[in-house]
């Protein structure tokens, strides 16, 4: 979620900056602190990521279970 | 005013942009304390401390950046033969590895990487010495002054030195993008966690704000 709320964080600072995009010199912190969420966010994701317990056995079962469906559907959505 | 602190003192000064001038004047004299903005202008001060920020923040962000790349790519490498069913529009679609799902998020990023070099090239020009917009009428050395804040090279307009704000803008862009491909993995593990695909090792990773208060997360085992 934190991702998510930064990346429209972000559009809407993109917004404030294309209708006053000359006027930065009392907006700058407010500019810049978007920078700095954006480590905050990407870091945490990244920490997410390199910690991430993948179930392949689930990832495997999941995909037998849906394999067979699959075809069995294929002959009447095609047919 | 060191040891008061410089913000303080500036602060206090109530003279905005050349507080510091005002504070030396008082204490050393106009001979002095009035030569300190000699060549630099508030345009200057303005323009040259927006590109100084802006350079380090774009710093930070690709150095974050890069980790992600690296944790994509370190993760793929162990799941290479791991198969899962793939998804479209919520739904079970077909048959791919997670691999691939990494690589896919990986690509965007190495893209990303290079809208931020392309904006951190644009950022790190040196506006000093551009004045208001008109340059100065003292012979100031640009390029020597460049080199001294770490620039790689001088504004070539001084009116576009003082008054261009596309740097900022295309700054904001590309960490804009960037935090929107990195919201493409989050939406896809997201989709993932609850159907135990993956789980995360910390209990409070993964969560989801609270209908009925913003501040309080609920994990997803």
């Amino acid at each position: 979620m934190v991702v998510s709320e930064t990346a429209s964080q972000l559009s809407g600072a993109m917004s404030a900056m294309l209708t006053n995009a000359r006027s930065i010199s009392g907006s700058l912190k407010a500019v810049l602190q978007n920078f700095d969420a954006t480590v905050e966010a990407i870091n945490l994701w990244a920490g997410i990521i390199s910690t991430l317990q993948v179930n392949k056995e689930i990832m495997r079962q999941r995909t037998l279970d849906f394999g067979p469906w699959r075809r069995i559907l294929r002959g009447p959505l095609l047919g | 005013m060191e040891a008061t602190g410089w913000e303080q003192v500036r602060r206090g000064g109530g003279h905005g942009l050349f507080s510091g001038e005002a504070y030396l004047i008082e204490k050393l004299g106009e001979e002095i304390g009035g030569k300190i903005h000699l060549g630099r202008s508030s345009g200057d001060l303005n323009s040259v401390s927006a590109r100084i920020g802006l350079r380090e923040k774009l710093l930070n962000v690709m150095e974050a950046e890069l980790k992600c790349r690296d944790a994509y790519l370190k993760l793929a490498e162990r799941h290479l033969e791991t198969v899962l069913p793939t998804y479209t529009m919520m739904q079970q679609a077909q048959i791919g590895t997670f691999a691939h799902y990494l690589v896919a998020w990986t690509l965007p990023l190495e893209r990303d990487f290079e809208r931020l070099l392309g904006a951190y090239d644009r950022t790190n020009v040196s506006s000093a010495g551009a004045g208001i917009g008109t340059g100065s009428d003292f012979p100031l050395n640009r390029n020597r002054t460049a080199e001294l804040l770490g620039f790689d090279a001088v504004c070539q307009n001084v009116r576009d030195a003082n008054a261009g704000r596309d740097f900022v803008l295309e700054a904001l862009s590309a960490i804009t993008i960037l935090m929107v491909n990195v919201a493409w993995a989050t939406d896809t593990i997201f989709l993932f966690v609850p159907t135990s695909l993956v789980s995360s090792r910390s209990r409070t990773a993964i969560a989801v704000p609270a209908a009925s208060c913003r501040k309080r997360k609920i994990p997803i085992p």
